[in-house]
């Protein structure tokens, strides 16, 4: 199925990259090759630098340190428009259109040498033929917002072709397709191979990956964890590479990390322990704003004094899930009960929520301290009499609060957007626990935290657990996950993979996040 | 950081920018009165004599603030929750109209339940024309800056028709109404007390410029009264209640305040509905205080909503610097009168100074933000 000429000269060839924002590395020493006529996928976890290393080579970021060659001569981008102007193309996971243009007029921006001051006619003819030769009609005088989205991502791809670019850079093309389109898209990428172009094929699904791709590099957490041709591998090594093996070392990591003892980290036998049901999800339905299902018919539960993590890469449902928990997002199928009531008739008071997005859902940063610690406490009866707001029970509240969550500010009266990340959280886990709820849903609550912080975050909850309440903690990071909870169930594509105990081999676990179901595998292999 | 010197850090910032807006604007003056081929000390002087010059003066300020206060409020107060009501000026009038009818259609009753009727129907019928930006806002996602803006022309010509037909003054020639009964009419504080002037009437300064002793307590109508309470009630509302923190909130962070459980959507409903009501009594208490009939203001209003704008962004959308923004443009407007009397200097210069004014101290946050920004956060 490979055809790709030995010996050959790489079409790309990248060496020792390093990417650095501030302190944070995100690439470090990695080397691609791309040959000609190949599809190349690169694989790995969010985070884990795929889509960091191709904004490198198509001129968005310059590296740190490292070389990239075009057939053998070395290069140096100092814009996209550089690296266009050398023959690479790039669509993005999310498109750069003009979505009140046309088509054609969006064409025609692509082109900019080609665009007359005056517009005739038959503009951009020469891209829509093009699509035209790719079995695409697109309708030049339809505006881009009236197009579904995998209509639009066709016109991105045809505006990358009309450029000539001989290397193609799709980044996670296919999380925003129907499966019908799906296939129109791979057999499309594919006929582009046979033309001799080049493409990069990022993705963090491993069937896809496997079913299109010559070959395959695995990035993990900014570096190369090997690249090998597709024939030549299976789900299997792929998710060891995708997640790394468990050793000691990264057990010993996570305790650190999480400042327990290891014996705390990942109890093994408790996927049945834990009190009465919390929180059961039958059959849940939801959608997000642009009106997509992103929740399929979930079922979960979980009960008094356990931690259920939900695992899986990032934009499979997690952020919908949990906001249709606490009631900020309609339901349109299925049912939430907490303790047996339906969710939307419990009141906010019995369940404590850390949304994931802490500076736009969690704080209001103009406002202070003091203010955001009682952002849900004021809404509470003995907050207030009648419409008036007993600031005296507030300001001592808040005092309390600010002190037992060790939330390190000058005042209370002091602003929180300038507070640091981690006492911004504070103030938000303060807000979520002060209440002593009995459901704590948390959505990735140690992103962007540093190692003491995170080590908070999770001390309180396993505080949370031993004080009884359940737990939902939704995290993109497995380690988290595996580290905090007592039964994992593993997301993908809005649907419950299965639910696995803590302890479950990263393989397994790494086959469920690219979308087979539990038991599933076995029968695979 | 103590709370007091944070607080003690917002009133200086108060008074930096109250101090720039008297310094900006007597430069303005002097600038286009120049321009204008006038005399720029003379003008000055006759816009200080016209305002804070003498008891009278101070009164005629307090008059034209009164307005202001209500516009400036209604503004503050939706803006502070994040909606834009461009629209106070409809709202203003619409509510001057409802004032007038309330007045002369409703049967004869005794003055004080007749006055306060005719308040009433002014505010509700400002409410009412706040809500239809709002509920197309929240239900149709219709952007509000566009409705009320719309809305204000709908204002408009609902007064020109009214006043030219179905509630003209067929005693007079011209397009008004006929005249609020004086049941109607907030009475002037001499009417219902033998009160005069409080103080005396000015003190001489040097050049022959005096200040105002007292304040001529006789001219002043009881809406100055209203304008006080509500100003008062607003202030704790915003202050003390569960809605006006939660307005607080919905204004500066939606999402977040929406995560925390708090119903965003009504809120603003509510923060609009108030805004209207706000402007609307605005309305009445002018037409019924003021000008005692409603007259046909197209095209030429006198603008109180759009003013509003301004004083509700210079007093930075807190009531209390609203008052200080709605008698400080006040001044301008009583002072620019005394100068086209005494120096002839056309009083629309008040206009372009206010809104000169504003626009140079709207940059200056905008400006002091760009830099924060770029400051990393505490740690």
């Amino acid at each position: 199925m490979s055809n790709v000429p030995a010996g050959a000269t790489p079409t790309v060839r990248m060496r020792g990259i390093v990417k650095r924002f501030d302190a944070v590395t995100a690439l470090q020493d990695v080397d691609f090759d791309l040959m000609p006529g190949e599809i190349h996928a690169l694989l790995g976890e969010n985070g884990a630098g795929k889509s960091t290393l191709m904004h490198v080579l198509s001129g968005l970021y310059r590296p740190n340190e490292g070389t990239i060659e075009l057939q053998g001569a070395p290069v140096r981008f100092r814009s996209a428009a550089d690296a266009a102007a050398a023959g690479i193309g790039m669509v993005h996971q999310h498109f750069s259109l003009v979505e009140n243009f046309t088509v054609a007029e969006n064409l025609a921006l692509a082109l900019p040498g080609e665009t007359p001051a005056i517009l005739p006619r038959n503009l951009a003819q020469r891209a829509l033929d093009l699509a035209e030769s790719l079995g695409w009609k697109l309708e030049p005088r339809t505006p881009v917002w009236q197009l579904p989205v995998g209509q639009q991502q066709r016109l991105e791809i045809v505006k990358v072709l009309a450029r000539d670019a001989s290397i193609l850079i799709f980044d996670e093309p296919t999380a925003v397709l129907a499966p019908v389109e799906l296939e129109e898209l791979f057999s499309v990428l594919e006929r582009l191979r046979s033309e001799g172009r080049s493409l990069v094929f990022i993705s963090h699904k491993l069937n896809e990956v496997l079913r299109l791709s010559d070959r395959i590099t695995v990035l993990r957490r900014g570096r190369h964890a090997g690249t090998v041709p597709a024939s030549e591998t299976d789900a299997g090594d792929l998710a060891r590479r995708m997640m790394g093996a468990v050793d000691d070392a990264t057990v010993e990591h996570v305790a650190v990390a999480v400042g327990a003892p290891h014996a705390e980290v990942a109890p093994a036998a408790s996927v049945e322990s834990g009190g009465d049901p919390v929180l059961t999800i039958r059959d849940l339905h939801v959608k997000d704003e642009r009106g997509i299902e992103t929740v399929r018919g979930l079922s979960l539960e979980t009960r008094a004094g356990e931690v259920l993590g939900v695992a899986g890469v990032d934009g499979n449902g997690q952020g919908e899930l949990a906001e249709a928990i606490l009631g900020l997002r309609h339901a349109v199928e299925g049912e939430i009960r907490i303790s047996g009531e339906p969710a939307t008739s419990v009141g906010r008071r019995r369940i404590g929520y850390i949304p994931q997005d802490r500076r736009r859902d969690g704080l209001v940063p103009a406002m202070s301290v003091r203010d955001n610690l009682i952002l849900e406490l004021h809404q509470e009866a003995e907050a207030s009499h009648g419409p008036w707001l007993r600031w005296d029970f507030l300001n001592r509240t808040a005092a309390e609060m600010r002190e037992r969550f060790d939330v390190r500010s000058g005042s209370l009266q002091q602003s929180s957007g300038t507070l640091s990340g981690g006492n911004q959280q504070k103030i938000v886990i303060g807000r979520a626990l002060h209440k002593q709820p009995e459901l704590l849903v948390a959505v990735n609550p140690t992103r962007g935290l540093d190692v003491n912080a995170t080590a908070y975050v999770h001390d309180r909850i396993r505080e949370q657990k031993a004080k009884g309440a359940a737990i939902l903690l939704i995290s993109t990071e497995l380690e988290e996950v595996l580290a905090l909870s007592d039964r994992v169930a593993v997301l993908y594509s809005g649907e419950v993979m299965g639910v696995v105990p803590p302890n479950t081999s990263r393989e397994t676990l790494g086959l469920m996040m690219g979308g087979r179901r539990q038991g599933a595998d076995e029968a695979v292999e | 950081m103590k709370p007091s010197s944070e607080s003690l850090r917002r009133a200086g910032r108060g008074l930096a920018l109250g101090l720039g807006a008297v310094g900006l604007t007597v430069l303005l003056v002097g600038l286009i009165v120049s321009l204008l081929g006038g005399n720029p000390g003379r003008a000055l002087s006759s816009i200080f004599a016209g305002s804070f010059g003498s008891a009278s003066s101070l009164a005629e300020v307090c008059l034209k603030a009164t307005p202001l206060l209500f516009t400036g409020l209604a503004i503050a107060v939706a803006f502070r929750a994040g909606g834009w009501n461009i629209g106070a000026e409809g709202q203003f009038l619409v509510g001057m109209l409802g004032a007038t009818a309330a007045a002369l259609y409703l049967p004869p009753m005794h003055a004080f339940p007749r006055t306060l009727l005719t308040l009433l129907s002014g505010s509700c019928i400002g409410a009412f024309w706040a809500a239809l930006p709002a509920w197309m806002r929240l239900k149709r996602d219709v952007p509000e800056v566009i409705s009320t803006i719309m809305l204000n022309f709908l204002a408009v010509y609902l007064v020109e028709y009214l006043v030219r037909g179905p509630m003209k003054d067929p005693t007079s020639a011209s397009d008004w109404s006929p005249r609020l009964p004086d049941a109607a009419c907030l009475p002037r504080f001499s009417q219902i007390a033998p009160v005069g002037r409080i103080g005396v009437d000015s003190i001489p300064l040097a050049g022959g410029l005096s200040v105002a002793g007292g304040l001529e307590l006789g001219r002043l109508h009881l809406g100055v009264l209203v304008a006080l309470l509500t100003l008062a009630g607003v202030w704790s509302w915003l202050d003390r209640t569960r809605l006006g923190f939660q307005l607080r909130a919905v204004g500066l962070g939606t999402p977040a305040a929406r995560s925390a459980g708090i119903p965003t959507g009504r809120v603003l409903w509510i923060a609009f509905v108030i805004s209207g009501a706000l402007a609307g009594l605005g309305g009445g208490v002018e037409v019924s205080g003021m000008i005692q009939r409603m007259y046909r203001y197209a095209p030429g209003s006198p603008g109180y909503g759009f003013s509003g704008i301004a004083v509700a962004l210079l007093g930075g959308l807190a009531p209390g610097g609203v008052v200080l923004s709605a008698v400080f443009f006040g001044a301008l407007s009583a002072g620019c009168s005394q100068m086209q009397r005494s120096a002839g200097v056309s009083i629309h210069v008040a206009s372009i100074v206010q809104a000169a004014t504003v626009i140079l101290l709207v940059l200056l946050p905008g400006l002091r933000k760009r830099f924060e920004t770029n400051r990393p956060p505490e740690s």
